[in-house]
């Protein structure tokens, strides 16, 4: 199955952190050596200061467990990062004096900047300095793996740093990545719309654009298939980001393997816009010769070339791509539902009469599961259609409309709207006093 | 030239071997081969000749040249003169010979410089003795030559006797008139001795005045007036009539008529005499020349054997303009000396009294010095500059393009501009961004404030618009379309020697990338036949993107990528355009569609130039055709309808002009016919309709089956329609002979859904020689169109014939269309789908089931005239509001707010094509 891992593409375009979660979650599964894995994890690892855990990935990667078996370099980074850490020992307890919870309650009514740190600065003596020693405080907490230490340092910051800093874009991502790894995806949320809007504003060259572009649709995958709240779902959320014009073609241009979250959350919410298929699918089609899996093929079998059994094998490998997904495993059973349903609509809307058998074997389910299925569907109202039980068939409903509907529909607005101009004349030449008195006729 | 060569070789010949038969024997393919090589042996040295010969007897020449040319004016008379004796036509003597005392008197002032010349003496001798002869039988002439005869023996008579003593000296020795004169010219032919020096021009131009010497003594010897004859440079069939008189005048030639043994036995001893007197003369000449010659040979041969075709050029283009001087002989010539005349003759450059061809004669010459004195690879290579420059300057007019020895000599410039600076890469700094009065000329480094870039670009666009102005079908064409892999290779050269120079001073990025995009020029438009030959082998053309790139495709690659980083808008346009063109010829689609839809191009195209419209143009119908050979019939179309349903494709490609629907002033028509694309670039417009013609059939005529009877349906295609038109308008239609004939026959077929005969009208022999063959994989194109007519057929098919039926079983179908179930099935679906057709599929039975919503006649006029009822309504709001009649009323304002929307959109539909043609109309 390591066909279809995205592990390798996606992780191009994350932080390091951030992929390192990937590797965690591919331990678990078996497509890989676990040994390679480890390997990798160690390699991503080491540029990173988060000694203790790159040990341990090295003691489990050459199956040892005495500490005494732990190389030199890495004893000696851990020292280092140690002696970093003590070295801002001093600034981060001033800093965190400051900047108590309680403090920062009150800072938070103060709205306006220049005030702000005024107020700072008499009353606590805020020297402007310390921002650049909480951007590198929070950059130091956030690769040694204290992500909430981080994120503390770096709203702070991003708060007081004046706009024109050009550190404000780095720590806004920097508190994206805070967020996420803190399974905080409310807030991480909020910092996607953020940086969304600071790309509209920004004046940079289109190409670096569609290259931020690009990480933030990565890293917005982390927020959307982790974030749910009451009956909103992220996935929904990231249909409308991914299909907006700007992101689609940064889609299209550097990232066309982000089609296939695409592809399964519009599948996952088939009801909500038509737009959305016929959007997705001419992308897909587009692309077809760059990017192709087997959920993208799905659609395109069920779409393009009407071939219910291909949809159907096709469907059975998605199976498999989905449960090795690191973002899509748990959403695997709602998928297939979905795509069911997919399936059995488009099918109803093609046929007048079905075999249930066949329509069992096209679902992937046995005859009795798709009769009651039926039944259900039958009785929700949401298919007009009879089941012949004593041949097993389904007959569809018509659905076309007569010649006379059509000549009602359109004629009857017709009458409204004349009426209506006659009285907007009559109205403004005052034909007729009453004119204002007249009834609307609806 | 051979026939010039020719002559040479069998004047010698005749020489040698004595006999007339040589003159018959002349155009023996032997001789002509032999004449051939001992020319091209002799080539080198004779250049040289001409020139110092030029040099040095500049004085003599100017006397020589006026006598030459009375001299010649006379002979021509003589000569003219002769031959009406010859059919005795006496009226036209004596108009002759009036003619003749004319000139003699006007050329007094020479004749009394030179002499009388011999062969006019012997002329007029002679035509005393003709007026005599013919007096005798005076009986039996009309009338009027009878008369004429009378005045002319009159006149002649009267005339003559000032003549009197050289008359009766030429009467008493004939031969000595015809000797004596006998001239330093008839050289030996250059055949074995190369080192004899022959003056060719001499030779060319005493031509006339040896023949008319010779004449005079042509009745002592016929055979060598012959000989004469083919010594002068009369043309081909003045030479035959020659030797044809000369062959019957010694028949009726009274005088020595019948001896005939004794003219001949006199020849060799003649001969001998003339080679002794020659050799004396050339030897004389030659040890003059050999001296000079001697030197510069040394300094030539260092220059390897190119310029042995450089001189050869010389000769041809522009000899007789060389004969500068630049230094007094024996002036020392300097470094600086050599400095201050370069720069004296660039001042002359543009100025109105400088002789253009005379400048690049000169600056030749300067070369000559510099290299003579060795001043070294600097002062060189600015000549050389000076000389390209003063090449492209011959031309005023910008209309007319550059003579064929001149774009030669350009070429060979500019090789040996890039030979030096090749061999001196390392102490050269050469480019615009040396300052002017930063130049070091004299010792390395060497740094020279001219531009070769600039001199290239200038040559290539001097290149296109040589082919421009030949015929595209002459031989011409052919010859300089064998130039472009000089061409090429300079500019390859270019490429190399700035790649190897990128990033130092005077090379920057944006020059490197305008370097690139002259090769892109050449290579954009060139099929790579090595590619098509793997991807054959490879087993055919399924995905191109599986086979290894070309080298050219990596080398365009490459080039492009540079230039898309650089920041020039209209450079990046334009290799954006020339990479989309190449990826669509090498059947790159995806690629090259997507390289097109990200530039964005469509936009604002109309803004650019008219120069990069004809290449969008260009590229959007490469794209077109590659759409059409990878079965997007949609893109193809879309690609193509802008240019082809202008009905001025030819046009919009910059293909040839056509007769003007508006006035065009001239300069409009000189400036369309400079965008003009050589016809080595063209794209194949029959091929090109015919693709358009064909995705438009597949296209429309399902729709127009579909739409059947719907009022406002959209055309997909009006050029098809409008085609389609004409032939129906016909009251017969014969079978199909052209392109277009052929593709209406088809979609009438195809409106049946008759798929057969509709693939044999478009995929047959004629239509296979006349278009699809012309395709690369053409086996795969038709593959490809099989089945698309089948699908399209079946379409239409079931759009016409639904409603005759109730259930129709796909299986049938299948049968009838000779299609997979499956994909009959995947065709229904989808119509079915798409509201295209309202039916439904009976799985168990796999039938189609019609639902007969098929309206009646008068469920179809009722829909009818809701629709007019609605536009009615519609019209009606819009004049309201026209008015200024704001509707407003709480009900219907909802709707009355959708339907302004609606008509929001309309606007900027219409807008939009209003757009679409005034890309059209790139011109």
């Amino acid at each position: 199955m390591a066909e279809y891992d995205l592990t390798k593409t996606l992780s191009a375009y994350l932080d390091r952190n951030l992929a390192s979660t990937f590797l965690e979650f591919l331990e678990t599964q078996d497509i890989y050596p676990r040994d390679d894995i480890l390997q990798a994890k160690l390699d991503l690892l080491e540029k990173t200061n988060m000694v203790d855990y790159i040990i341990e990935t090295y003691l489990t990667l050459h199956g040892l467990d005495d500490d005494a078996d732990v190389p030199e370099e890495y004893q000696q980074k851990r020292a280092a990062v140690l002696e970093q850490l003590e070295d801002f020992r001093e600034k981060e307890e001033v800093l965190v004096r400051i900047f108590n919870a309680e403090n920062m309650n009150k800072l938070r009514s103060e709205k306006d900047h220049t005030k702000l740190i005024e107020t700072l600065a008499a009353q606590f003596g805020y020297k402007p300095e310390m921002l650049d020693d909480m951007y590198e405080l929070s950059r130091l907490k956030y690769s040694i793996g204290n992500y909430n230490q981080a994120k503390g340092f770096l709203s702070v910051f991003r708060m007081l740093a004046p706009a024109s800093d050009p550190r404000v874009s780095s720590a806004m991502w920097g508190l994206l990545a805070c967020e996420i790894l803190n399974d905080n995806f409310k807030d991480a949320l909020a910092c996607l719309d953020e940086l969304k809007e600071m790309m509209k504003s920004d004046r940079v060259i289109p190409l670096q654009l569609l290259q931020q572009r690009t990480w933030l649709l990565h890293w917005s995958l982390f927020v959307f298939f982790n974030y749910k709240e009451g009956d909103k779902d992220g996935t929904e959320l990231l249909i409308d980001m991914f299909l907006d014009k700007d992101y689609l073609n940064a889609i299209q241009t550097l990232a066309p393997h982000l089609l296939r979250y695409l592809a399964v959350c519009v599948i996952m919410n088939r009801s909500r816009k038509k737009r959305n298929f016929s959007d997705l699918i001419r992308v897909i089609q587009q692309e077809s010769y760059t990017y192709r899996d087997p959920i993208t093929e799905f659609l395109e079998c069920l779409y393009i070339q009407f071939d219910f059994d291909g949809a159907q094998d096709k469907l059975r490998a998605c199976t498999d791509v989905i449960v090795n997904d690191f973002f899509l495993c748990h959403r695997l059973d709602q998928f297939l539902e979905s795509a069911r349903h997919l399936i059995f609509e488009t099918f109803c809307r093609i046929h007048q009469v079905i075999s249930i058998d066949m329509l069992a074997q096209k679902l992937n389910m046995n005859p009795e599961d798709a009769e009651k299925w039926l039944v259900d569907l039958i009785r929700n109202a949401r298919l007009d259609a009879k089941i012949d039980s004593k041949h097993g068939l389904v007959t569809m409903g018509s659905q076309h409309i007569s010649p006379y509907q059509q000549v009602i529909e359109k004629t009857r607005v017709l009458y409204q709207r004349t009426n209506n101009l006659l009285y907007c004349f009559e109205k403004k030449f005052g034909l007729r006093g009453d004119a204002l008195d007249r009834p609307i006729h609806n | 030239m051979s026939k010039f060569f020719a002559m040479e070789d069998s004047t010698s010949e005749s020489e040698s071997e004595d006999s007339r038969d040589s003159d018959s024997d002349f155009g023996g393919g032997a001789r002509f081969e032999k004449g051939g090589r001992g020319q091209g042996k002799a080539g080198g040295y004779r250049a040289e000749d001409s020139e110092e010969s030029g040099s040095e007897d500049e004085e003599k020449r100017v006397v020589k040249s006026q006598k030459e040319k009375k001299f010649g004016e006379l002979t021509s008379i003589v000569k003219n003169l002769r031959n009406h004796k010859k059919i005795n036509d006496v009226s036209n003597v004596l108009t002759d010979f009036e003619e003749l005392v004319k000139k003699f008197e006007k050329s007094k002032k020479v004749i009394e410089a030179e002499g009388v010349p011999n062969f006019y003496i012997k002329c007029i001798a002679e035509l005393e003795d003709f007026t005599n002869e013919a007096w005798e039988g005076r009986k039996k002439m009309s009338k009027m030559a009878a008369k004429s005869l009378t005045t002319l023996r009159q006149k002649i008579r009267k005339y003559n006797r000032d003549f009197e003593e050289k008359i009766t000296a030429f009467r008493a020795n004939p031969e000595e008139f015809d000797e004596e004169e006998e001239p330093p010219a008839p050289q030996s032919a250059g055949g074995g001795d190369a080192g004899a020096d022959r003056d060719l021009e001499d030779g060319a131009d005493g031509g006339g005045f040896l023949a008319a010497k010779q004449a005079g003594g042509r009745r002592q010897s016929p055979a060598a007036a012959a000989y004469d004859g083919s010594q002068s440079d009369d043309s081909d069939e003045d030479w035959g009539g020659d030797s044809d008189e000369s062959s019957s005048s010694s028949s009726s030639d009274e005088d020595y008529g019948g001896n005939l043994a004794a003219k001949f036995l006199k020849r060799p001893g003649k001969e001998e005499e003339r080679a002794v007197k020659k050799k004396a003369k050339q030897d004389e000449k030659d040890r003059r020349k050999r001296d000079e010659a001697h030197r510069r040979e040394e300094r030539r041969r260092e220059e390897e054997g190119e310029d042995k075709d450089w001189e050869k050029v010389d000769r041809g283009g522009l000899a007789k303009a060389q004969k500068v001087r630049l230094f007094e002989k024996g002036q020392e010539i300097s470094f600086a000396a050599a400095v201050k005349k370069l720069e004296e003759i660039r001042k002359g450059r543009g100025k109105r009294g400088t002789d253009k061809t005379e400048q690049i004669g000169t600056l030749q010459e300067m070369e000559k010095i510099v290299l003579e004195n060795g001043f070294g690879p600097g002062l060189q290579i600015k000549v050389i500059f000076d000389i390209v420059s003063a090449i492209f300057d011959y031309n005023p007019s910008i209309a007319v393009s550059m003579r064929a020895e001149l774009w030669l000599q350009l070429l060979d410039n500019l090789d040996r501009l890039f030979d030096l600076l090749e061999r001196h890469s390392n102490d050269i700094v050469i480019g615009a961004s040396v300052p002017d009065d930063g130049e070091m000329l004299e010792s390395a480094p060497y740094m020279i404030a001219e531009c070769p870039l600039t001199q290239l670009e200038r040559m290539d666009s001097e290149y296109t618009k040589i082919l421009q102005n030949s015929d595209a079908h002459s031989t011409v064409y052919v010859e300089r379309l064998q130039d472009e892999r000089r061409v090429c290779s300079l500019i390859d050269r270019l490429v190399a020697y700035m790649e190897a120079k990128r990033g130092k001073q005077a090379c920057s990025d944006i020059d490197l990338g305008r370097a690139y995009s002259l090769r892109i020029q050449h290579l954009y438009y060139k099929f790579d036949q090595d590619w098509a030959k793997r991807v054959l082998q490879a087993g055919g053309l399924l995905n191109a993107a599986d086979v290894t790139e070309s080298q050219s495709m990596r080398e365009m690659n490459r080039m492009c990528q540079l230039i898309y980083q650089g920041n020039q808008q209209r450079e990046r346009t334009r290799a954006i355009l020339y990479h989309t063109y190449f990826l669509a010829l090498h059947d790159q689609w995806f690629r090259a569609r997507d390289l097109m839809l990200m530039s964005s191009l469509q936009q604002h195209i109309e803004h650019s130039d008219i120069a990069t419209q004809i290449l969008y143009n260009r590229a959007m119908v490469q794209l077109g055709l590659c759409a059409f050979r990878k079965g997007q019939l949609k893109d193809a179309h879309m690609a193509l309808v802008d240019i082809q349903s202008s009905g001025r494709a030819k046009e919009l490609l910059a293909q040839g002009v056509i007769p003007a629907r508006f006035e065009r002033t001239p300069e409009q028509e000189k400036l369309e016919k400079r965008r003009q694309m050589p016809y080595h670039m063209h794209i194949n417009l029959e091929l090109l309709e015919c693709v358009y013609l064909v995705s438009a059939m597949l296209l429309e005529i399902p729709s127009i089956a579909a739409h059947e009877n719907d009022q406002r349906r959209r055309m997909i295609s009006k050029n098809f329609h409008h085609v389609l038109k004409i032939n129906e308008r016909n009251t017969v239609n014969g079978p199909p002979e052209s392109m277009r004939e052929h593709v209406v026959a088809a979609a009438k077929v195809m409106r049946q859904g008759k798929w057969q005969e509709t693939r044999a009208y478009i995929i047959n022999d004629k239509m296979n020689a006349k278009v699809w063959n012309l395709f690369f994989q053409s086996d795969h194109v038709k593959t490809m169109l099989e089945s698309k007519i089948k699908e399209e057929a079946m379409r239409t098919y079931l759009f016409t014939f639904s409603s005759i039926y109730d259930t129709l079983s796909m299986s049938c179908l299948a049968e009838q269309f000779e299609l997979d179930l499956s994909q009959v099935h995947s065709v229904v679906s989808r119509m079915i789908l798409h509201d295209e057709i309202s039916a439904s599929l009976d799985e168990p039975t796999r039938c189609i089931v019609m639902h007969k919503t098929e309206p009646t006649r008068l469920q179809q006029l009722s829909l009818q005239l809701t629709e007019r009822l609605s536009s009615l309504v519609d019209m009606n709001e819009k004049i309201a509001e026209a008015k200024n009649i704001s509707i407003t009323s709480s009900g219907p304002r909802q709707f009355q707010g959708q339907q302004q929307a609606n008509r929001g959109q309309y606007a900027d539909r219409r807008q939009v094509r209003f757009q679409g043609q005034r890309g059209e109309r790139s011109y």
